[in-house]
């Protein structure tokens, strides 16, 4: 499989490139959009490993290259799981839930791509304040 | 199912040494048999260069570095991070400043300043897979190279980049091709010197065995540059895994066609062949290193014919540094203003330091040239060891010297080491604390450089064992004072009539502790060093904690009584002196 022009490795360059996305995402510095799923028990019951799943399916297929998803601990309000947290460059975090798969595609055009709030009937809980450590 | 984590695991040998290769493995299975392998990703990479803070773990895109990971910590970074999301906080880096977790590398002073262009791969991709390589701009150089440039374009970006051999020497990598370009011979060669031989500097294993197909896209670049169609690395035996990653490399690049006959369509053929080298110290000399590869002994010859004009089998042949090459790619391909804009008017881009000894942040660095000493050893390594007082750091291994506190604010290139007495070398940095004693230093390296001294010439194979000899003499307290006016007379004779670099340079640590520290050789020659740690008398509250801790049984005393140590059979260890909580005894 020999490589014949600089054209040919950078077409293979961009086929390899998706392995290492979620390094160079986690290496990131900057402008970038930080979408947190709450990975508890509770959380992971009420489906938030789908929800995980639909976020990474939904963001590769709009091709959003400032976004990455993280998972992260139980969130603390278990009647709204799926929650999902948005964290965006100078702005207060807001938490959303229940985030179900289903309404990603929807939760990501309004939060994500229109840079608002996700109204669509789900709760929008208060940030919190937490310590910074 | 999308992946959703990378796991990077540490497959540098420190690493392994802790037994990272097994925890990759005990991962690896563990995340199968819970079906999670489709979206979690578990790699190995190269070095991360915090050495000091291995087995290294690293997960993305959550940015979280673990540090002295066990194969017992596995289970709960799987149960708790990876399942749950819940970061494993006991695992983060404690900061020896802040005495706080912290939990993202870019946060950590040792990774703050640095600038990676060497180690731009380093713990980042995995090392036996080409993929990762071309997916991070891999191979593109070459390309570029063989389909935009003329070899002598390539040999102008070399120049104009201002690239010095890191190997210690510091000649002009453009200069060094142009040379070889201008021969008119057939057969040409380019060969890449992996012959690490400095004891503490271990970049060149680092990258080799991190970023394997950098090198070897390097060598193809050069070979196009200066005519040369074979390439050879010279490794020594001791580099195991190195060896082992460039082979899997090699082999990767023959498939893709990186390296072979008309690579890219562009009618160039280029092949790299691995030699075995014993471990010699002089064969990191490149005419010992060409001798050694021919099949003769491992002896340096005289210069001129320099290896540009009759290296290898008397052909025209350009000796290249591990670290110089994997610096080519990026170079070739951000362009030689780019390089231009790293480091000091006379020393561009960056260096790699194995930073080493009384530090608390022990491991590889990359740092633009022109950066402090003092920014090294206190931002990046954290500073001394038990907050102990700083004494000297020796650079350039055992062809350098020491840099004492008045220099440490010095802004490190090839020139500005030299004038104070030390030498770039292969960038080795090894800081002493208060309780080293700089006499038995320099016997250590003199130790080393009369072993290793092939024997050619006659300078250094009698000089440096004669060397030894007094240091020897001066340490068992049976010297005089005469014997500093010898050592330094003869010093100068072996560093004035020796063969190559490795006398030439041998007398280095002696001299320039001679220079800084001449009152510790007095101590010894006038035989009024004190070897032995003492009690002071009215500090001692006699709360048996020093006698209790001493491991030869030398501090006698009763309970509340002023206790004593025998000095002749005090070993000086030290422990003594760190148990008493009065601060009652003295050093010798």
């Amino acid at each position: 499989m020999a490589v014949k022009s600089l054209e040919e490795l950078r077409k293979l360059r961009k086929d390899y490139q998706s392995t290492l996305s979620l390094r160079k995402q986690g290496e990131h510095e900057g402008d970038q959009i930080e979408l947190r799923v709450g990975l508890g028990t509770c959380g992971i019951s009420a489906g938030a490993k789908d929800t995980f799943q639909a976020l990474l399916q939904e963001i590769d297929q709009r091709k959003l290259k400032n976004v990455k998803v993280v998972g992260v601990g139980c969130m603390g309000q278990c009647t709204s799981e799926p929650i999902v947290e948005v964290r965006k460059p100078d702005h207060e975090p807001l938490l959303y839930g229940p985030i179900t798969s289903n309404i990603v595609h929807d939760f990501i055009e309004d939060t994500v791509v229109n840079e608002d709030y996700y109204k669509d009937g789900t709760l929008l809980i208060k940030t919190y304040e937490k310590v910074e450590v | 199912m999308k992946e959703r984590l990378t796991v990077l695991v540490c497959g540098g040998t420190g690493c392994i040494a802790s037994d990272s290769d097994e925890m990759l493995i005990v991962m690896q299975d563990k995340i199968k048999e819970l079906g999670l392998d489709d979206e979690v990703r578990i790699l190995k990479t190269g070095c991360f260069g915090f050495c000091g803070q291995g087995p290294i773990i690293k997960i993305q895109p959550d940015n979280i570095f673990y540090v002295k990971v066990k194969i017992s910590d596995i289970d709960e970074i799987i149960e708790e991070h990876i399942i749950k999301g819940r970061i494993v906080s006991r695992l983060l880096f404690d900061d020896p400043k802040s005495h706080k977790k912290v939990k993202a590398h870019r946060h950590m002073d040792f990774y703050k300043k640095q600038f990676r262009i060497a180690l731009r791969n380093c713990g980042t991709i995995n090392p036996e897979d080409i993929s990762e390589y071309i997916a991070s701009r891999g191979y593109e150089a070459l390309a570029i190279s063989l389909q935009e440039y003329s070899p002598i374009d390539v040999i102008k970006i070399m120049k104009d980049s201002g690239l010095r051999g890191r190997g210690g020497g510091g000649f002009p990598t453009g200069l060094k091709w142009e040379y070889t370009y201008n021969q008119d011979v057939n057969q040409k060669y380019i060969i890449c010197n992996a012959d690490e031989g400095d004891p503490g500097a271990f970049m060149d294993r680092s990258i080799l065995e991190g970023d394997p197909h950098s090198v070897l896209e390097a060598m193809a670049i050069g070979g196009y540059a200066t005519g040369a169609t074979r390439g050879k690395i010279y490794i020594r035996a001791e580099y195991p895994l190195a060896i082992k990653r460039l082979e899997i490399a090699i082999a990767q690049a023959r498939e893709y066609g990186f390296l072979g006959t008309n690579i890219f369509g562009s009618g160039f053929d280029f092949d790299v062949e691995i030699r075995l080298g014993a471990g010699a110290f002089v064969c990191g000399e490149e005419t010992a290193l060409i001798n050694s590869m021919t099949g003769l002994r491992g002896e340096p010859s005289k210069k001129p014919p320099f290896p540009s004009e009759a290296g290898y089998k008397n052909k025209p042949t350009s000796v290249n540094n591990v670290e110089t090459l994997a610096n080519i790619p990026a170079i070739i391909l951000k362009g030689s203003d780019w390089f231009n804009t790293i480091g000091t008017p006379m020393s561009k881009g960056t260096k790699v330091f194995a930073l080493a000894g009384k530090i608390n942040n022990i491991g590889l660095v990359e740092v633009p040239m022109g950066t402090t000493l003092r920014e090294i050893i206190y931002e990046i390594g954290g500073g001394i060891i038990g907050g102990k007082k700083f004494k000297a750091v020796q650079t350039g291994g055992p062809s350098g010297g020491v840099i004492t506190e008045q220099h440490l604010d010095t802004p490190i290139d090839y020139e500005s080491l030299k004038a104070i007495g030390s030498m770039m070398g292969s960038g080795g940095m090894i800081v002493l604390d208060e309780d080293d004693d700089m006499v038995e230093i320099s016997k250590f390296y003199l130790d080393f450089t009369q072993e290793e001294s092939c024997g050619k010439c006659t300078p250094c194979r009698i000089g440096t064992k004669r060397m030894h000899e007094i240091l020897e003499r001066l340490t068992n307290m049976e010297g005089t004072p005469e014997d500093l006016d010898i050592l330094e007379d003869l010093a100068n004779n072996i560093k004035y009539t020796s063969l190559c670099g490795l006398g030439q340079s041998a007398p280095n640590p002696v001299l320039s502790t001679l220079e800084y520290f001449r009152e510790e050789y007095e101590a010894y020659a006038y035989r009024t060093k004190k070897t032995a740690y003492t009690i002071i008398d009215d500090k001692c509250i006699g709360c048996t904690k020093c006698a209790r801790v001493c491991p030869v049984d030398c501090i006698t005393g009763k309970v509340k009584q002023v206790h004593i140590i025998d000095e002749a059979a005090c070993i000086a260890c030290g422990a003594c002196y760190d148990a008493c909580p009065v601060n009652a005894i003295e050093k010798p």
